[in-house]
């Protein structure tokens, strides 16, 4: 039986190689996405203990007070090593050059504690010293600033002591919207821009004593820290933890692939389908022959069997070097994003993809081999009896999880696996009806117009009178083509919603962090130069505390994809800012904006980030505004068209939550959206005062 | 200070890479359906080979059977257009919704869409077809 269906493959070697293309795109992409993630996860894994600049951070809006500095000492046992670092925004100027946004941190000798901080001249933080800076390359190459050239921030003059080219703890994919500007912690007082209101990041981290294992003693003391230091404005993370925060952002993104991976899988299954069984009707007649010569029912079946599953793993096979090739070409661009990514075959992806075939040509022909098989010998030239529903039911639901599994291994989440498939077959079952009721239309046609030619009339009716493989090839090319359409239309839709044209009214410049002093100088300034209204919004940092009275931190590990989510909206720092109405880009879709004056402590909540963050009309929530508690109950729920460049914010509140302005450390700032007049970028810049 | 022009440029590349890649992949899904409508057609090659040599025997020229196979793939490709095309309005308005942003269409890319739609099984089909057609007369008769 062996021989036998070597040689019925073999002289059937065309329709094994049209099987096998049927499966080999959808495999091949569902591969290449695997191996695109799998070397991402490599790579993140790799640089893990880099991406924080050590082992253990404690990161904070505010300066670190006594409890945190003893909480420090006590962790600090003989081995370990710890620094400190400040960050925040500023402007930047040099002789001759318009001012212009870094990202300015400050940091001791001993950073980074964990990877390497590259820079040209080599030398690192060694090349930093009182009144010496050390700028990203993005600098240079934006506005030719070189070694050696004096740059002002705040009060005092700098020196560029050299380029930075890597930065450890600078992100995965090295993409920031300020380019980077180190100075040298002893720096930091004289510069004065750490005055009042500013937003400035303090952190302190540490490196474990070399005999330590870095996972479990980073653990211990990640959770000693925490029972330690309980208060919610501050962050405590282990290297460990930047590693799901990534992975689960490239999942997130590698969904889109995933689908359309998915739906190429399902038109080549359809095509896959139609064409085994067009080749087991025809071979109806081999298997009657066979059984004449004494070949047993079940034996005939396996022998078909193996036939269509080595089909799909020939597909799976092809599937599988395309995949591997595509991922290769993809990791051989990845560095001109700033990502090194090493692409190695992934057996195990290889062998998903041999199994997702194999299942999939066995699940979607089976019925029908046994169907044929179980025929008496002398029935061969009646028509075929119906498949068995049980198997007819077994190969679909075979099929079905093959491809929900491929979903889930991609998606890392089930509840997005689940709901990705559903989404694929409800698109199917919309071209599966709309592919039926164009065959419909094309029968009353033909039989309508004599006016046409035979041949005409002829052809429209063959292709009625071919019902199976017409609606195949129509499923299979209308999916392709919709697909390509939807596409289309989405990029459409984002490209206006992000064009210039829609923009119009819309300001192309913002200040952020305008302190209260310098409020009317700025509006004023913004006034002379705006081709329009001139909004400025007050802005406070804050933390989300409490919500209906619990902690929103230190709740055991998160479940799932959605609850990390959850958890990261709610213990992320938030601009807030305080108003007597919604502003025009925003519209009030549930409860009840306050009224101009209103005495009540309210806030009104951004609708994507109330169902992110897991809140309701009527929550409590909490904030800690730079060291002041402010509670609001949730009244109103806002849609914002973002793409308005509004100064918009996620939570408002009403005014009466706004901090005293003699409050030491609460002053809020301000943020404004001018717009000025074309040609906006030399003038914008001549419209910024230094931010602090 | 934040230029948002820039910002917003910055933004639209990035994007733009992404969705030329979606787009690149959504193409290759269109090839699967030229490769099904190519095969199916090439497996069908014995009942086509009969209707052709059928048609012949009653008096068609070779012109004519290979004009009732164009009109059969023509129709299929102008259907599969049509249903492509409605699918895509349901489809593409809910992923705008998802998306939060406006449901448009460039038009013209739409037509050359349905064009294309038209002519690839037109294209693919008279190449994969054109064996049955060629078949001779009396062997294709004799094995019916």
């Amino acid at each position: 039986m062996r021989r036998l269906a070597w040689r019925l493959a073999w002289r059937q070697w065309p329709r094994f190689l049209f099987f096998a293309a049927c499966l080999s795109l959808g495999t091949g992409f569902l591969v290449a996405v695997a191996h695109l993630l799998s070397a991402t996860d490599r790579a993140v894994a790799a640089r893990a203990r880099d991406l924080l600049a050590g082992d253990v951070q404690v990161s904070s809006g505010r300066p670190f007070g006594a409890r945190e500095e003893a909480a420090f000492s006590s962790a600090l046992v003989p081995g370990r090593a710890a620094t400190r670092a400040t960050s925040f925004a500023s402007m930047l100027s040099s002789a001759g050059r318009a001012p212009f946004l870094v990202s300015v941190k400050a940091v001791a000798p001993a950073y980074p504690l964990r990877g390497a901080l590259v820079t040209e001249p080599k030398g690192g933080t060694a090349l930093l010293g009182p009144g010496m800076a050390l700028a990203e390359r993005a600098i240079a190459l934006q506005h030719g600033i070189k070694p050696g050239d004096k740059v002002r921030l705040g009060a005092i003059e700098l020196t560029v002591a050299g380029l930075i080219d890597k930065e450890p703890d600078r992100g995965f994919a090295a993409f920031a919207f300020a380019p980077r500007l180190m100075i040298a912690a002893e720096d930091l007082p004289r510069t004065k821009l750490l005055g009042l209101g500013a937003r400035t990041r303090f952190t302190w981290t540490l490196r474990l004593a070399d005999a330590e294992d870095p996972a479990a003693a980073s653990a211990a003391l990640k959770k000693s820290l925490e029972a330690a230091l309980p208060e919610p404005h501050l962050s405590i993370e282990s290297w460990a933890d930047s590693e799901p925060t990534i992975r689960d952002g490239l999942r997130r993104s590698a969904l889109f692939f995933t689908v359309l991976s998915l739906a190429a899988l399902l038109l080549g299954g359809a095509g896959l389908r139609a064409g085994l069984t067009l080749f087991l009707d025809a071979q109806a007649e081999t298997m009657g022959l066979l059984r004449c010569l004494g070949a047993s029912a079940a034996e005939v079946e396996r022998l078909y069997s193996a036939l269509c599953v080595g089909a799909g793993l020939l597909g799976g096979l092809g599937g599988s070097l395309l995949g591997w090739g595509v991922a290769a070409l993809a990791g051989s661009q990845a560095p001109r994003f700033g990502v090194e990514l090493l692409v190695r075959p992934d057996a195990a992806a290889f062998l998903e993809a041999l199994g997702l075939s194999a299942a999939l040509a066995w699940g979607l022909s089976a019925a029908r081999v046994r169907a044929l098989a179980a025929r008496a010998p002398l029935d061969a030239l009646r028509s075929a009896p119906p498949a068995p529903r049980g198997l007819l039911i077994a190969g679909w639901a075979a099929a079905a999880a093959a491809v929900l599994l491929a979903a889930w291994r991609r998606s890392g989440s089930a509840e997005d696996a689940l709901k990705l498939s559903l989404a694929l077959a409800g698109g199917a079952l919309v071209v599966e009806l709309l592919s039926r009721a164009a065959l419909l239309g094309a029968e009353k046609l033909a039989s309508r117009s004599a006016s046409l030619s035979l041949p005409v009339r002829h052809g429209l009716r063959r292709l009625v009178r071919r019902p199976a493989s017409s609606r195949v090839m129509l499923f299979t090319l209308a999916g392709g083509f919709a697909l390509l359409a939807v596409v289309g239309t989405a990029r459409e839709g984002l490209s206006r919603s992000l064009a210039p044209s829609r923009a119009d009214n819309a300001p192309d410049l913002f200040l952020v962090d305008v302190q209260s002093a310098q409020l009317e100088r700025a509006r004023a300034l913004a006034g002379r130069r705006s081709r329009g209204e001139t909004v400025f919004a007050p802005l406070v940092r804050a933390r989300l505390t409490l919500i209906d009275g619990r902690p929103v931190r230190r709740e055991g590990a998160p479940r799932g994809a959605d609850e990390r989510e959850r958890g990261r909206l709610r213990a992320r720092e938030y601009n807030l800012t305080y108003a007597d109405a919604p502003n025009p880009s925003e519209t009030i879709v549930a409860g009840k904006f306050w009224a101009p004056g209103a005495g009540r402590a309210e806030a009104s909540v951004e609708k994507g980030f109330l169902e992110r963050a897991g809140l309701k009309l009527g929550s409590r929530l909490t904030f800690d505004v730079q060291g002041r508690e402010v509670e609001a109950a949730v009244t109103s729920v806002r849609e914002v068209e973002w793409a308005a460049m509004r100064p918009n914010f996620f939570v408002t509140l009403s005014p009466t939550c706004s901090p005293p302005r003699r409050r030491p450390g609460s002053a809020p700032s301000a943020r404004a959206a001018p717009r000025t007049p074309p040609p906006c970028a030399p003038t914008s810049r001549a419209l910024c005062p230094t931010s602090r | 200070m934040i230029d948002a022009a820039a910002l917003l440029t910055r933004a639209r590349e990035t994007l733009n890479l992404l969705l030329a890649a979606i787009g690149a992949l959504a193409g290759f899904c269109v090839v699967v359906g030229a490769v099904v409508t190519a095969g199916l057609v090439a497996l069908g090659r014995d009942e086509r080979a009969a209707d052709a040599a059928l048609e012949r025997a009653l008096g068609w020229t070779a012109a004519e059977t290979a004009r009732a196979d164009a009109a059969e793939l023509a129709a299929l490709g102008a259907l599969a257009g049509a249903s492509a095309a409605a699918a895509a309005v349901g489809l593409g308005w809910a992923v705008a919704r998802r998306l939060a942003v406006p449901f448009a269409a460039d038009w013209r890319e739409v037509l050359a869409l349905f064009v294309a739609a038209a002519v690839l099984p037109v294209a693919v089909g008279l190449v994969a077809g054109a064996p049955a057609r060629r078949a001779a007369v009396m062997d294709a008769l004799r094995r019916e």
